[in-house]
């Protein structure tokens, strides 16, 4: 068990969103949370993520229990998180945007490394020179070649499914074990959208845990291992995708409506 | 936040709250007369000198309160924060100035012009005249706000700020208009007496006048805070976006606000000028005014009509005492100086030398008896406020002895600039821990 | 053409082919176009108006430049932490006269006023942090107004501090007296209150740029400025970027106020007087932008001096007969001020960010104009049709 979501209660300051919502992501596996509007997804993966504080519940990371971890200590113990709008630094140029996924393991020339105040002996990831970040951006942007030409130019200056991309080789930076992605094909074109879906397979089969919540439930689940279908806050169905896509109920209630 | 029910504690006898933060603002504002006319009395005053002087104070309090329900509207009902209120008080002072009074051409004696003069001298009633500032100053706050409102809070302050000083300097420069550095004198009163008592019944038709518009304005914002009107305010400020999805047009409302605010700050402008009798581009539109009203507004719990009048009379209390108590103030800080200094010093060093004791004994803390106690207080984040804090009174001791030898001028002057610099103590201190006021009722979130 | 050879070559080619990417790209290359372009625009202008009005035009533009550079290096300050804080600084003008002062005090007794500069450049740096720790840092979270009340506050406590303590009087750094460098008849620098100052101010831009552009911290900064959620979801620790901002700033405010002591006097509100200016230029610049809050405090620098001679003019009795015209150059930044809120409130360097709706203004004349609305608009529009 890689990551290990149990009974998880949390919400917005004093409306609560989740109550009582489990999942777990097995080692390099694909889990896709679906559900309508409402139902909490994205306050799910945000809650794993430290962004949101639970107030009952447990999140579990190979054998730590990381709830309520800052988000810096989660990325430098190997979790990545890809937000839904605004995920790139618009006025960083795109190397730059590489360069600060990984800026936790840079090695500084003064004593003050970017992964300071958080316990170093969770970490077993190797500190990176300048040159060495460098390299690794250039290896990550190799799995985006549209990027490769645009690499000085402004994040803020590409289009939709460009920024996307930038998000995602972001944060493939530090090669994470666990990738949460909150859905990636919010506002992009059909077409992009297949070619996102299509990076995101090949980042899983690099070995990367992922966990997405997805509005285009049908794609998605055609593409992962497991769905968790939630509803008003609970588990509702959770099963394999195959199986999710063929169930009746969970296509009428929540994919009938879906292209 | 601390905002469980501001100093509420229950009456049971009377089966309802007293509202006790209200009688201890109100015991304040007695004792500050009081003292004044202790002071008074000391500095061997008549009887109506002492009344006089008391009078004053109640009028320019009520000035200082209409500019507060201004900036009420604007801020606490609508969440417009405005940075010039003295800018809109300056229109509305010269508006009334020039319209109210009888003409005055510019004086030259012996080829050196010793005043030049201003526009007016239209000699219209005075009630004309205080609508025409509100009307003045209304129309500017709708020119300042039209390119700002739609903007950040932050966009909107700025501009407020600037508009005020560049009002500020065309009041200085503008002679033709203004009568430059010299201003406008010779506005007349509401009633003219005759008598040796002039002054005092000027005061006490004055206070009359001022406290019946108070009145009404109260009731005024009042009965429109409950109205349908008031209430898409208080909308806009909590959430504007979900009252545009509401279908109202924010922007009209928001601009409405902001423009009877700003009318409500000329309206306090107008009474300014006819209760000083001169208007001058002095230190009564400066910035601190702007500040001083902001501290009204916080004391009273913006949104909360009543509570920013007794702010406003709380405040200008402790100001216009400073300037009553200010002959007794070098007596008593030169006899107490060396002795604060003293203080300050020796409390600074021990408090500095606690902090470096603990800081070095934290580290090798037993895990129980005192050592869980000693946690207990470092959890809490005293150490860290109480190490700051005592480097900066040992510091402060110590920059006192060093520039001792540059203090020029006598040290009663300095109290006005302590004045200035409490309000910016009391700005900072109700703006993190008692956001909501001090006389607040209801829990209320401030934006 | 990078990634087709990558696949296929060796690696010492794959390696160029990589390093190829990095060469200055078509982004680059427009800036330097439009920084030359604009660059050709102020000198013809000046050049123009000196052609026409003789060299008294150069004199002023030169003064402007030396106003300029203390604008553009305050202006850095103020809007670095409003990027990162969010928040106007109001006190800002006032954290620039207490670090003249700092210096003034360590001048007059004897240490060098360079020395007393270096002093207080890191005694403001100190001051920063602490009013982050007292102050800044308990009202994160609670939108624009708190901080600039809390700000306003503490502008009040430093000013009337330095009043209470050092007096009203004005004070003057004890630097040698010296004349005017004549550079042709009619046109002079002051060795001290105008190279200096350029050449300082420009040492002040350049180590900007390198603080934001090539190191990690200044790339955390530009982050964190541009999206404070995401910097702490990628790991930037954004408790250090705030306390470097605060450094940042405050020392930059230091120089500022030296700078701006050493051209005119030390008074208690000297700094508070050119805050507007300051604020001018970053929102000229787009808040939050560093670049900008140099393109905006040349433009309104050079702006209010040049408009001396325009305004001069005007107080001669057969064309307005205005009196004290050269008084009025202080309203000039903020009537650029208005009119870039009217029309470009993310100012004219910035990008145009989700909050800065369009003017009340344009949007009534581009509907009068039968034009086209912007999308908020139009959900307004639609809002109010919907009743």
């Amino acid at each position: 068990m890689l990551l290990q979501a149990e009974n998880l209660r949390s919400g917005y300051g004093e409306m609560e969103i989740l109550h009582g919502v489990s999942m777990t992501l097995d080692q390099g596996e694909m889990v896709v949370l679906i559900g309508p509007n409402g139902a909490g997804k994205s306050t799910l993966i945000k809650t794993i993520f430290g962004l949101l504080r639970p107030t009952e519940g447990r999140v579990r990371f190979r054998d730590t229990d990381i709830t309520g971890y800052h988000p810096r200590d989660l990325v430098i113990m190997g979790l990545g998180y890809v937000p839904q709008t605004n995920n790139t630094f618009p006025t960083l140029s795109v190397l730059e945007n590489l360069e600060m996924g990984a800026i936790t393991r840079r090695i500084s020339p003064l004593p003050l490394h970017w992964n300071r105040g958080s316990d170093q002996r969770r970490t077993q990831s190797r500190m990176m020179k300048d040159a060495e970040i460098r390299e690794r951006a250039m290896e990550t942007v190799e799995m985006f070649p549209n990027l490769q030409p645009k690499l000085r130019e402004h994040a803020g200056s590409l289009s939709g499914g460009e920024q996307q991309m930038v998000a995602l080789a972001k944060s493939m930076m530090l090669d994470p074990e666990v990738l949460l992605i909150d859905e990636p094909s919010a506002g992009l074109a059909p077409k992009l959208v297949d070619t996102v879906f299509s990076k995101i397979v090949e980042i899983n089969e690099s070995g990367t845990g992922i966990v997405m919540v997805e509005q285009n439930a049908k794609k998605a689940l055609a593409i992962a291992d497991r769905g968790y279908v939630l509803e008003t806050g609970r588990n509702r169905f959770a099963g394999t995708g195959e199986w999710l896509l063929h169930n009746a109920d969970v296509g009428r209630l929540y994919l009938g409506g879906q292209a | 936040m601390a905002s469980t029910s501001s100093g509420g504690i229950p009456n049971q006898a009377a089966g309802r709250k007293l509202p006790w933060s209200e009688v201890i603002a109100f015991v304040a504002i007695a004792v500050i007369v009081l003292a004044g006319v202790l002071a008074g009395v000391l500095a061997g005053a008549s009887p109506q000198g002492i009344l006089t002087n008391v009078g004053f104070y109640a009028s320019i309090a009520i000035i200082f309160a209409v500019l507060a329900l201004g900036f009420n509207l604007q801020w606490g009902y609508t969440g417009l924060f405005n940075a010039g209120i003295a800018g809109f008080y300056l229109i509305g002072a010269y508006t009334m100035a020039i319209a109210i009074t009888a003409p005055s051409p510019p004086i030259v004696i012996g080829g050196i012009p010793v005043y030049p003069g201003h526009l007016g001298g239209y000699s219209l009633p005075l009630a004309v005249g205080a609508i025409l500032a509100m009307l003045a100053a209304g129309g500017a706050a709708v020119i300042i706000a039209l390119p700002a409102l739609r903007l950040r809070a932050d966009y909107l302050a700025i501009a407020t700020l600037a508009f005020a000083s560049i009002l500020q300097i065309l009041a200085n420069n503008l002679q033709s208009v203004t009568g430059g550095a010299i201003g406008i004198t010779g506005i007349p009163k509401p009633i003219t007496f005759v008598s040796a008592n002039a002054p005092f019944l000027n005061a006490i038709t004055i206070v009359g006048i001022g406290s019946a518009i108070l009145l009404l304005f109260l009731l005024l914002l009042q009965f429109m805070a409950e109205s349908p009107w008031g209430r898409v305010l208080r909308a806009v400020r909590e959430d504007e976006e979900a009252t545009m999805a509401l279908g109202k047009n924010t922007f009209n409302y928001k601009l409405q606000a902001f423009a009877l605010g700003g009318a409500l700050m000329g309206l306090a402008g107008a009474l300014f000028a006819v209760t000083l009798g001169y208007v001058s581009p002095s230190s009564s539109f400066a910035p601190a005014v702007t500040f001083s009203v902001w501290v009204m507004v916080i004391v009273g719990g913006s949104g909360n009509n009543r509570g920013v009048i007794v702010g406003a009379f709380l405040i200008y209390g402790l100001e216009w005492l400073s300037v009553q108590l200010k002959d007794y103030v070098p007596i008593a800080l030169a006899a107490g100086l060396p002795t604060i200094r003293l203080l300050l010093i020796v409390v600074g060093l021990i408090a500095v030398i606690a902090a470096g004791v603990f800081v070095l004994f934290s580290r090798y803390m037993p895990t129980r008896g005192w050592g869980r106690v000693l946690r207990k207080i470092q959890e809490r984040g005293w150490v860290r406020n109480g190490t700051i804090g005592a480097f900066a009174l040992y510091g402060l001791g110590w920059v006192f002895v060093f520039l001792e030898q540059y203090k020029p001028g006598a040290i009663g002057d300095t109290i006005f600039y302590t004045r200035l610099m409490f309000i910016g103590v009391l700005l900072i201190i109700l703006i993190i821990y008692r956001p909501e006021g001090i006389l607040r009722e209801h829990k209320r979130v401030l934006r | 053409m990078a990634q087709d050879s990558g696949s296929q070559t060796s690696s010492p080619d794959r390696a160029r082919s990589r390093w190829a990417a990095l060469r200055p790209t078509a982004r680059l290359r427009r800036q330097l176009v439009q920084a030359s372009i604009f660059a050709l625009i102020l000198v013809a202008v000046i050049g123009g108006l000196s052609f026409v009005f003789g060299i008294i035009v150069l004199q002023y533009a030169m003064g402007g430049l030396v106003v300029s550079s203390i604008v553009i290096v305050a202006a850095i300050g103020l809007t670095v932490l409003y990027g990162i804080r969010g928040f106007a600084n109001f006190a800002y003008g006032d954290l620039m006269t207490l670090g003249a002062y700092i210096s003034l005090l360590l001048s007059v007794n004897g240490l060098s006023l360079v020395w007393g500069a270096i002093v207080s450049f890191f005694v403001l740096a100190v001051v920063g942090i602490l009013l982050e720790v007292v102050i800044f840092s308990r009202l994160e979270g609670r939108g624009p107004v708190p901080p600039i009340v809390a700000s306003v506050g503490v502008g009040l406590i430093i000013q009337n501090g330095i009043r209470s303590i050092a007096g009203t009087a004005e004070w003057l750094y004890p630097v040698p007296a010296s004349q005017d460098i004549v550079i042709v008849p009619g046109l002079g620098i002051h060795p001290v209150r105008g190279i200096l100052t350029l050449v300082i101010g420009v040492t002040f831009v350049l180590s900007a740029h390198i603080l934001l552009k090539y190191t990690n911290l200044g790339k955390a900064m530009r982050a964190t400025a541009d999206n404070l959620e995401l910097a702490k979801a990628t790991g930037i620790d954004t408790k250090r970027v705030t306390y470097a901002a605060w450094v940042v700033s405050c020392s930059f405010a230091s120089t500022a106020g030296v700078l701006l002591g050493l051209g005119t006097a030390i008074t208690p509100t000297m700094g508070f007087d050119v805050i507007l200016l300051i604020f001018a230029a970053v929102i000229v610049g787009g808040i939050g932008s560093p670049y900008g809050a140099m393109l905006g405090g040349l433009l309104v620098g050079l702006s209010q001096e040049m408009s001396v001679p325009f305004l001069v003019w005007l107080e001669r009795p057969d064309v307005i007969g205005l009196q004290f015209g050269s008084a009025y150059k202080v309203a000039i930044p903020f009537i650029i001020l208005i009119i870039v809120l009217i029309f470009r409130p993310w100012g004219i360097a910035g990008r145009r960010p989700a909050f800065a709706r369009r003017s009340y203004f344009i949007e009534r004349v581009t509907r009068a104009l039968g034009g086209e609305r912007g999308a908020i608009d139009a959900s307004v529009g639609e809002a109010n049709g919907g009743r």
